[in-house]
């Protein structure tokens, strides 16, 4: 028997369109009388100026990331338990480090503090899981304990770091929409995809989840793999959290930011597991969705926008997950 | 009332893409013990799961429990069940007595019910005090049946355990079915060789490519058409092993010593040997003996507290398990630690030389030759399929045959095999053997790591057995039977002529 190279792509569409349909139907059935208005803000109001365009692209960035964190992670057999303490940790070291004034110094002190927040618990052994959910409430107390003197507090948003130190905001490409953190983001995802299908050691990394003992066999240092592999989701998952809060957050206070990205995060992660482009893919849906639900939020009300997105996200995440499962059993 | 306490047929069921059985059928009469019989991979394991209720069937026209239709796998199906498999029926943290409450309810009568059954079936040494993880296998086996016992099982299924019995263990244990099938149990058993079948059952259905071949009666009939009914063919598959005068000693082991966790006592000590050029050494144990860590230390594995490696005139005591196979040594793990069952196929087969420079330039794997090497080896080793199929999908002979090809093919100085041909059947165990007496007649070493004393008999130049981490003896093949082999493996005495060497050593 021989599995369907194809069957992916196919799969992932059919989740991403059985989730809008689902979305749809919400929209339907809670607001009948605004659905061809509302559905037509959803699918494009995204796309409707430039701006938006970019906005959305540049949460895409950061929802990629976070994506291909938990595909690393689960290459290597791991469950990307600690990514929120990862993402928090990381925006904390960007921030503090937005002193610097060096966007590309910013980055690299998230991506390495999320990385040492992501190999932590590893410290722990049998207990990761355990470590990984306590170190993501210490980050979340640590950042906000440290973020508390910084010279740009909540209120002021971007624009007062804009003021304070103008060159830790990542640029937008020769004054387009496109920011600096899409290609950042299309760069990690290429990196990612060459590291872990084409060379030795993603190779030994994917060895360590397909069968443990076996890699052990063959003389793989299967700890160190690990250890790695948790490091590498961490290290994106902090610069995600770094990106997330120098691009445009609505507070630095990030015990308000987190949830919101996290609803977001969850499903673009679960769609996106399975491949580095599946990755990119979701992000870009996920991030096009939370575009609309904004233009949603005036129309139904938030909470009801808020339904109708989730409905879309987690079915579709939901039904690709079971088609994996699926595909395991058979 | 029926005659019969469990009736099926015409079972089917499918799993990763096979038919693991096609058309099974099968009538088990009540105070009979029934033998289950059949090659490696003729469904035999599948349809005793099927019959305790741990899965379902994808199809089966007729299904009845002491003349009852019912469901397979519902509440009444189960009812009075037992199930015995040959290892994985305990949990390891419990206690034997721990481990009776899972699937029953706390019953303030349990040890002294428990007490009573271990001395009217002569089971008072079975320790059930001890956490199951320290039992030896055949110890978890009987704390399993003791289990069902408590709980007042009609029908005993047995799965496998033959194979974790030596000769010795194998009598007392036929004749405690024997007095329990007196006494109205319904017993079947799985697995095991015609003879054994012969000596234990009073019918004995036979399995072959997931279909029933026959019922007989082993009264009536003998182990050589039992064997014929099996494999379809009267061929008798006996190794050709060839006479070969042993050369130079290529892997020297003294004094091999490796610590227990927590510092407890050593996993093995004291262990020498050595292996020679046209030699197979077979290094044999009942569970725990230990010769399954020393095949471990051996490749650089398990760190050790003590002793010496030597290959061909190197010392390799600290080397990498990377350089060991560097060196020369192939190792051929037990067929569930040796492959990657959701990867491609290929993936496998380079996973003990993807770090080869053909496979890898700079890091970077070579898809291509890794594509190449994988075809090649499943065209040389006849492993039908793709390999870009993952390797779940294969059956699990051809999945022996590629963890064979993927160990003798380069013909390296040294192989180390572990349970070479563990659920092999007739014709793919011949074929790995064959393979392993081709290396030792291309004058390479060979170390067979198996508890099943057929497979030592016929392979085997030099014998070692190992006890509770130690080597007991030292045998020659030609002047042992299987019954002696049994009797150290499982008392530990150590052979009188091995302790000599060993004291002459010192």
């Amino acid at each position: 028997m021989k599995r369907k190279k194809g069957a992916l792509p196919i799969a992932w569409t059919a989740a991403v369109l059985l989730g809008l349909a689902a979305g749809v139907a919400v929209l339907f059935l809670t607001h009948a009388g605004q659905a061809a208005e509302g559905l037509g803000q959803l699918l494009g109001y995204a796309v409707s100026s430039v701006g938006r365009l970019g906005a959305a692209l540049r949460f895409a960035a950061v929802l990629m990331l976070l994506g291909l964190g938990c595909y690393v992670s689960a290459s290597a057999g791991g469950t990307a338990l600690g990514v929120p303490g990862q993402f928090i940790a990381g925006a904390a070291a960007a921030l503090l480090g937005a002193a610097l004034n060096q966007w590309g110094l910013c980055l690299l002190l998230g991506a390495a503090a999320g990385c040492a927040w992501g190999m932590l618990p590893r410290l722990f052994r049998g207990h990761a899981a355990g470590a990984a959910v306590l170190l993501d409430w210490a980050a979340y107390f640590t950042a906000d304990a440290l973020l508390a003197g910084l010279p740009f507090q909540p209120g002021d948003k971007a624009a007062r770091l804009a003021a304070v130190h103008p060159g830790a905001m990542p640029p937008a490409l020769g004054g387009s929409f496109v920011n600096a953190a899409v290609p950042v983001a299309l760069a990690c995802a290429a990196a990612v995809w060459f590291l872990i299908r084409s060379t030795t050691l993603g190779y030994e990394i994917r060895a360590c989840a397909l069968n443990r003992q076996a890699a052990w066999n063959a003389g793989v240092r299967v700890n160190q793999r690990e250890t790695l592999a948790a490091g590498l989701c961490g290290g994106l998952a902090g610069l995600a959290g770094g990106l997330f809060f120098l691009l445009d957050a609505s507070t630095y206070a990030l015990s308000g930011a987190l949830p919101s990205v996290a609803f977001y995060a969850v499903p673009s992660a679960l769609l996106g597991m399975a491949h580095p482009l599946a990755a990119v893919g979701s992000a870009l849906v996920v991030a096009w969705l939370r575009s609309g639900q904004t233009a949603l939020n005036k129309l139904i009300g938030q909470q009801d926008a808020r339904l109708v997105a989730g409905a879309a996200l987690y079915l579709g995440a939901l039904a690709l997950l079971a088609w994996r499962g699926m595909r395991r059993g058979k | 009332m029926s005659e019969y306490s469990l009736e099926m047929a015409q079972v089917r069921k499918r799993a990763d893409g096979q038919w693991i059985l096609e058309d099974a059928s099968l009538q088990v009469r009540k105070g009979e013990i029934h033998g289950l019989l059949g090659d490696g991979g003729a469904g035999k394991t599948m349809l005793m799961q099927i019959l305790a209720g741990l899965c379902r069937p994808d199809g089966c026209v007729t299904a009845k429990r002491n003349g009852q239709i019912t469901s397979p796998g519902s509440g009444a199906w189960r009812k009075g069940i037992g199930w015995i498999p040959a290892d994985r029926g305990l949990v390891d943290g419990y206690t034997g007595y721990e481990n009776f409450l899972l699937g029953g309810r706390m019953d303030k009568t349990l040890r002294q019910r428990a007490a009573e059954l271990q001395r009217r079936y002569g089971l008072m040494d079975v320790p059930l005090d001890v956490p199951a993880g320290r039992m030896s296998a055949y110890e978890r086996m009987q704390v399993t049946l003791l289990k069902c016992l408590v709980w007042q099982c009609d029908v005993l299924l047995l799965d496998d355990v033959w194979r974790m019995m030596t000769c010795q263990q194998k009598e007392a244990f036929s004749a405690l079915l024997q007095t329990l099938a007196r006494e109205g149990k319904t017993i079947l058993i799985s697995g095991g060789e015609p003879r054994d079948m012969m000596a234990w059952t009073d019918r004995c259905t036979v399995l072959r490519d997931g279909k029933t071949v026959k019922t007989v009666s082993t009264a009536l009939t003998d182990a050589a058409s039992l064997e014929e009914l099996m494999t379809g063919t009267d061929e008798a598959w006996t190794p050709d092993k060839l006479e070969i005068a042993p050369g130079s000693v290529v892997l020297e082991v003294r004094d091999l010593r490796v610590p227990g966790p927590d510092g407890r006592k050593p996993l093995i000590n004291g262990v020498s040997f050595e292996v020679r050029a046209g030699e197979i050494v077979c290094l044999t144990g009942n569970d725990g003996g230990g010769q399954e860590i020393c095949a471990e230390a051996l490749m650089g594995l398990r760190p050790l507290a003590r002793g010496r490696i030597r290959l061909g005139g190197k010392i390799i005591t600290r080397a990498s398990t990377r350089d060991r196979m560097r060196s020369g040594i192939s190792y051929m793990p037990a067929e569930e630690n040796g492959l990657l069952p959701d990867a491609p196929l290929s993936d496998s087969l380079v996973l003990h030389r993807y770090w080869d420079l053909a496979m890898q330039d700079s890091g970077v794997i070579r898809k291509r030759a890794v594509r190449s090497y994988a075809a090649d080896l499943m065209e040389d080793y006849e492993i039908p399929g793709d390999s870009d199929s993952p390797a779940r999908f294969l059956p699990r002979q051809d999945r022996l045959r590629a963890l064979a090809a993927r160990a003798v093919e380069r013909e390296r100085e040294l192989l180390i095999a572990v349970r070479p041909t563990e659920g092999a059947d007739r014709q793919t165990a011949w074929e790995i053997h064959q393979d392993i007496l081709g290396l030792r007649e291309s004058r390479k070493a060979v170390l067979v790591i198996t508890r099943d004393v057929e497979e030592v008999k016929a392979l085997a130049d030099r014998i070692f057995v190992m006890n509770g981490g130690e080597i007991v003896a030292e045998l020659d093949p030609a002047l042992t039977t299987e019954e002696e082999i049994g009797l150290l493996m499982t008392t530990g005495l150590r052979q009188e002529k091995y302790g000599r060497m060993t004291e002459e050593d010192e």
